[in-house]
């Protein structure tokens, strides 16, 4: 984490330096004492970084998870049946009810439009973009993503 | 993605069959061929009229006038000024961005480019949307390319023009695509839009003079600079000149990109993307900023003014399209979810508002509440909230009551 603040000194890198830091780790969190670390680096808040943390939807994860799955539910991939494949998702992982199933590895989002309007229904996996979706072709991927 | 080109045009203006995605496949296009030009001849000022005279509207939604913004940062004294591309594409069924930073990388750098040297800033950002992880990689990469071939960087064509561009990552929040909330994410902080006046012309980025368009915007600059303002006014229509990407997805056989003049109808983009899955019931164009639109306006110009006059928008272009079988109720009960999650909590009317304003469609839908006072609320919210985010409903409302 050191590394990673050194490489950003101006705060408005704050947003970057935190995507780096969640990258690097496999809990997508931050613990409060990383949090106090990365405000003395900026020479802010601890609030702000609070304040910034829970502002942007992506860095709202709270909880320790190999895997997120985005699951757009916006209106393109909604008239294209996203609200069932979001139940069966759940269902198939067996989600908590903070969103967490396939034994503590998946979270699973409810996104905004991730513009795969073209491919509706669609998800993304961490990086990966998958469109054109069914219950069977999800399920799949699921596996293939384990 | 699929990409069409309408069939009144002879050739894309920004669509491009060939993936550009090495810089030398840009360059034996033509690529960086006017910026060597413009920068080699100190053609400031014939950069900043060409773009002025040719009316290019904003492409991001607000389609406000781009001459406007580069002459008013121009004409600024001041020793840092800052050009800022907005990135930010998070408006729901629009995916136009997405596929020029993934394809025409190139395009974008070397209009920001261009617009820098008019303006006179030697600093630039690109602020792409978290979620897309490719098009940061893509966008990413083609950077360091132009870098290395010293299109970026100091002295560009042995000039002594330096510019650098960077390029920041938003971290999911739809209100950043608001110019001054984009700002103040750049800045490292909370996306909350800023009052304006003072507009960044005037005070942008760390209160410095700063350009801010959008990628479909910068994507129309170089070819205006390249043919003349006087070849770009024969496109589109008189008031809303050029082509437009529509993003045509929902009910249709093949959901695609299209380009076309501006001015284009409805039914003609159906056409172009195959025609409708089921039978038409209306497209919600613009996204959940946007309204719907019927079938008895299917023939009506898509253009800025012609729904200007109309009271209507045409946003991002986007155009989602439902038949008979969906729920437009749902739509809009969505869209209200959506502003509701994605409000920023800033302005009083927009945060308070959404929650009220759903929970009354939802008693009009039971019969309790009536439909004056739905459009009386959503009216209140347009004149009253801090920026757009709070003020779209009542287009959506206003046509959502047409039918």
């Amino acid at each position: 984490m050191e590394e990673i603040l050194n490489r950003y000194r101006d705060r408005s890198y704050l947003i970057e330096a935190i995507h780096d830091i969640l990258d690097e780790k496999d809990e997508k969190s931050l613990t409060d004492d990383e949090i106090k670390k990365i405000a003395r680096h900026f020479k802010i808040n601890t609030a702000e970084v609070l304040g910034v943390l829970t502002f942007y939807t992506m860095f709202s994860v709270k909880w320790k998870v190999k895997h997120t799955i985005r699951i757009c539910n916006s209106p393109a991939c909604y008239i294209k049946g996203a609200k069932e494949l979001v139940t069966f998702l759940k269902n198939y992982l067996g989600c908590d009810k903070n969103n967490i199933g396939g034994n503590g590895s998946f979270l699973v989002e409810e996104v905004e439009c991730l513009g795969l309007c073209d491919v509706a229904p669609a998800v993304m996996i961490d990086d990966k973009v998958f469109g054109n979706l069914n219950k069977e072709k999800l399920k799949k991927i699921i596996e293939e993503n384990k | 993605m699929k990409i069409k080109v309408e069939n009144s045009l002879s050739s894309p203006v920004i669509l491009s069959f060939s993936k550009e995605d090495t810089i030398s496949a840009y360059v034996s296009n033509g690529g960086f061929e006017v910026l060597d030009d413009f920068i080699i001849n100190g053609k400031k000022k014939e950069i900043l009229s060409e773009v002025t005279k040719s009316d290019l509207k904003g492409r991001g939604g607000a389609a406000f006038k781009v001459g406007i913004k580069w002459n008013a940062v121009a004409k600024i004294e001041s020793d840092k000024k800052f050009v800022v591309c907005n990135a930010d594409e998070g408006e729901p069924g629009t995916f136009k961005d997405r596929w020029l930073l993934e394809n025409r990388p190139f395009l974008i750098i070397e209009a920001i480019t261009l617009c820098a040297y008019a303006v006179g800033a030697s600093k630039g950002y690109i602020y792409i949307r978290g979620e897309y992880k490719n098009s940061i990689k893509t966008f990413k990469n083609a950077l360091t390319q132009a870098y290395e071939e010293g299109f970026l960087g100091k002295n560009i064509f042995n000039s002594n023009f330096n510019f650098d561009l960077e390029i920041r990552q938003g971290a999911g929040s739809y209100v950043c695509g608001e110019e001054t909330a984009l700002l103040e994410s750049i800045e490292g902080k909370r996306a909350q839009p800023r009052f304006k006046p003072p507009f960044p012309v005037e005070k942008g980025l760390w209160g410095y003079p700063t350009v801010i368009n959008n990628v479909e915007t910068f994507a129309n600059v170089v070819n205006i600079i390249k043919n003349g303002a006087n070849w770009f006014k024969q496109l589109g229509t008189e008031n809303s000149p050029g082509t437009k990407l529509f993003p045509v997805s929902g009910r249709i056989q093949e959901p695609c990109l299209v380009e076309a003049n501006l001015g284009v109808s409805l039914e003609k983009l159906i056409e172009e993307a195959g025609g409708v899955d089921g039978e038409f019931q209306c497209a919600l164009v613009g996204g959940a900023a946007g309204n719907f639109i019927y079938e008895k306006e299917l023939n009506y110009p898509l253009s800025y003014e012609t729904l200007k006059e109309k009271g209507m928008v045409l946003g991002s272009g986007a155009v989602l399209i439902l038949n008979r079988n969906d729920k437009k109720e749902e739509i809009v009960e969505k869209i209200l979810e959506f502003f509701i999650n994605e409000s920023c909590g800033k302005c009083t009317p927009c945060r308070e508002g959404y929650p009220i304003l759903l929970e009354k469609f939802n008693g009009y839908l039971n019969g309790s509440v009536s439909m004056d006072e739905v459009l009386k609320l959503s009216e209140l919210m347009f004149k009253t909230s801090l920026c757009a985010l709070g003020q779209s409903s009542k287009f959506l409302f206003e046509s959502y009551f047409k039918v």
